[in-house]
């Protein structure tokens, strides 16, 4: 018994010390990206992550989005409120799951063939997806921010305005983030220098503004 | 010879009946009139006369008949003791003829008993007490007489107890009322009768008097006795006749304005069905009073209120009615004030309407709203050709094909769905909406609503929780200038080391 609940124990200490070295690294990511992608470059792929960041993301996006109905006036007084609003979230929960892991691979399809075809580096496709799951870090954070912003500006009667103005500026400074992060990730994972490694960034950014014709503030996180 | 014995047993029989009897002779009856007249007291004298000496005489008069029911006796005996023979003695009576009497010849019976001889006798005779009413006519007339020519009925009544025959008023020109025709003739008068006459009067001032002189006569001659004179051979009477009266009065009036009140109503026309108040306007042009007011259809709890209007003033009334059928209807009004009473009906028209309202109203969309609903008529009548429209203004801009819903005809208790379709710009709080609809009499009716829209949909609003706002731009900013921050310190300044 002793042995057990000490082994048990022991798997949570593990637990703790894995969640701590992650919290380490997305610290790192935050404040400190060259080291970061460096550290990542040397070490094998790990898929593991990038499902965990993929779940992370569509959980988020598809809060954001529910909000958006959620303060949609008359609709709360809904017999089947609570219900509906349940299977919306689940329902958005596993098409952005999907989505997502499309987007991701395609981005990352994209980016490994250009790369290696025009650019004539060396780099692991696994690696690339692992590198776009921790780019979108960047992204899960503005989209913490939205969700804390729809939340507040209901709450204080916000003119709808205001908020969309605040989401698009958030929008692009985290898009300018997440392209410098996402052009450091492939700068050591494909040996490039930092100028050359920002143009697929960029154009992969071009790609999704122009592929997202509407306007909307879900539109911008829905990527 | 055969006829003998017959005679002789009359002659004895004669002889009998003689010598009992007719032992005292009543001479006289007298009641010093020709004719009694009802309610009033009379003395009677009974005289006799008796052939022999008679003891303890007592007269007594009784009435006989219908006569015990109308006249009274307050003193019916009288005693005269021993009277010789040839002796006169007179009997005095006190009676009284009821009021009620009607005229009749009555019967009394005058009794005399006496003793003759040691032996009672009695003996009676019947008299006749003639009683003929006397008319007495009293005239009426209405109180008031308003500024004008008027039109009244004089009550002429009979309070007597007798007829009264060829009765003849005659009017002078009075002090500020004046008979447009002088005299009038009726032919009898019943006792107890009241008969009508028709008077044209003209009358002007405040108040007003008419002198009359009314003349008739009863149908015997009602002779009193005002003087006798008697001698030992004869007797001289005089008699009054008093067959013709003649008597003078004066009619009194009180005379007011001619148009005493002025009375109007606010409002004529009236929805069917529905409890509506209906304001009466009360003009007194006659002098301060209160003033009740009875309408007697079609009210909802009281019908009946009291006012004070002072002279010259006009007050306004209300009741609340309800009808339920249309058309034109009278509703009878009564009014009371100072011993007036005024009787009107008041004309209304009862009108069936259309109410149309807006129900189940619904409001989706974002950028472009698009607005459903019924359009219900709860009214009483039917609406035909009815058009629902978005009303143009500068924030809302109707969108074809939906700029308006053509509904048709909403009979009462019917309803229509409509669809309209708007874009919406800037701060909008409601759609102004148009209903534009025929009447029955085809008159073209545009009513205006409005439907409110959520705020947190559309509206911009600023200023009012202005902080906050800025609270949440502050947090917004603040969240750039991290993340800006954060790109500095992780790429910026990495490489200019």
């Amino acid at each position: 018994m002793k042995i057990e609940i000490t082994f048990q124990i022991y798997l949570l200490q593990k637990r703790f010390v894995e969640i701590f070295a992650m919290v380490k690294l997305m610290k790192n990511l935050i404040y400190n990206p060259d080291i970061f992608f460096k550290n990542i470059a040397k070490k094998p792929a790990n898929l593991k992550s990038t499902l965990f960041m993929i779940m992370i993301n569509s959980f988020m996006v598809s809060i954001n989005s529910i909000l958006v109905f959620w303060f949609i006036p008359h609709i709360q007084n809904n017999k089947y409120f609570l219900l509906t609003m349940a299977i919306m979230f689940m329902a958005m929960f596993l098409i952005f799951l999907v989505y997502f892991l499309i987007l991701w691979l395609v981005i990352a399809g994209i980016s490994h063939i250009a790369l290696i075809k025009i650019f004539n580096g060396v780099g692991n496709f696994k690696k690339t997806i692992e590198v776009i799951s921790y780019v979108s870090i960047s992204i899960l954070v503005g989209l913490v921010f939205n969700i804390i912003i729809q939340i507040l500006g209901n709450w204080t009667n916000t003119s709808y305005k205001i908020m969309g103005a605040i989401s698009t500026l958030s929008f692009v400074v985290i898009s300018i983030w997440g392209v410098l992060l996402f052009a450091k990730g492939i700068q050591y994972t494909y040996n490039l220098s930092f100028k050359k490694s920002l143009i697929i960034p960029i154009f992969t950014f071009l790609l999704i503004v122009i592929l997202n014709t509407s306007q909307s503030i879900l539109s911008f996180y829905g990527v | 010879m055969k006829k003998q014995p017959l005679f002789f047993i009359l002659t004895f029989l004669i002889l009998i009946l003689t010598n009992s009897i007719n032992a005292i002779e009543f001479t006289s009856f007298d009641y010093k009139n020709e004719y009694l007249e009802p309610g009033k007291t009379y003395d009677i004298w009974v005289v006799i006369n008796p052939d022999e000496e008679i003891n303890n005489t007592i007269l007594s008069i009784v009435p006989y008949g219908i006569s015990k029911e109308y006249i009274q006796i307050i003193k019916g005996v009288d005693y005269e003791g021993h009277l010789f023979q040839n002796e006169k003695g007179i009997g005095h009576f006190i009676i009284k003829i009821k009021d009620n009497a009607p005229s009749y010849d009555y019967e009394v019976v005058v009794y005399c008993n006496y003793t003759k001889n040691g032996k009672q006798y009695s003996e009676n005779r019947i008299f006749k007490i003639p009683v003929r009413g006397e008319a007495i006519i009293e005239i009426q007339n209405p109180p008031i007489l308003k500024e004008g020519t008027n039109k009244i009925y004089l009550r002429i009544t009979n309070k007597g107890t007798g007829i009264a025959e060829n009765i003849k008023i005659t009017f002078e020109n009075g002090k500020n009322v004046y008979a447009l025709s002088n005299s009038y003739v009726i032919n009898y008068l019943k006792p107890g009768e009241t008969k009508l006459i028709r008077l044209i009067l003209y009358a002007n001032g405040e108040i007003g008097e008419l002198p009359y002189t009314i003349t008739y006569q009863n149908p015997y001659n009602l002779l009193e006795l005002t003087d006798k004179t008697e001698t030992d051979t004869s007797t001289t009477s005089t008699y009054k006749n008093q067959k013709t009266i003649e008597e003078k009065g004066t009619l009194t009036f009180k005379i007011v304005p001619n148009d005493l009140i002025s009375i109007n109503l606010k409002n004529i026309t009236y929805p069917v069905g529905k409890i509506n108040n209906l304001t009466i306007s009360i003009k007194n042009n006659y002098k301060d009073a209160n003033f009740i007011i009875t309408i007697g259809k079609y009210y909802l709890g009281n019908n009946q209120k009291t006012i004070f209007i002072k002279k010259g003033e006009t007050k306004e009334i209300s009741f609340k009615i309800k009808i339920n059928e249309m058309g034109i209807k009278e509703i009878p009004i009564k009014i009371y004030f100072d011993e007036n009473e005024i009787n009107k009906n008041l004309t209304i028209n009862v009108i069936g309407k259309a109410e149309l309202v807006l129900t189940g109203v619904n409001v989706e969309g974002f950028g472009e709203k698009i607005i459903t609903g019924d359009l219900s008529n709860i009214g009483t009548a039917p609406a035909k050709s009815v058009l629902i429209s978005i009303k143009k203004t500068k924030n809302i801009i109707p969108k074809r094909p939906y700029e308006n819903y053509f509904v048709g005809t909403l009979n009462p208790d019917d309803y229509g769905s409509f669809e309209l379709h708007c874009q919406i710009n800037g701060t909008v709080n409601e759609i102004p909406i148009l209903i534009t609809y025929r009447d029955e009499n085809n008159n073209l009716i545009t009513i205006y609503k409005t439907i409110k829209i959520n705020r947190d949909v559309i509206s911009s609003k600023n200023g009012n929780k202005g902080e906050m706002n800025y609270l949440v731009i502050g947090i917004g900013v603040l969240f750039c200038i991290g993340v800006v921050y954060l790109i500095y310190r992780g790429f910026v300044r990495k490489n200019n080391d």
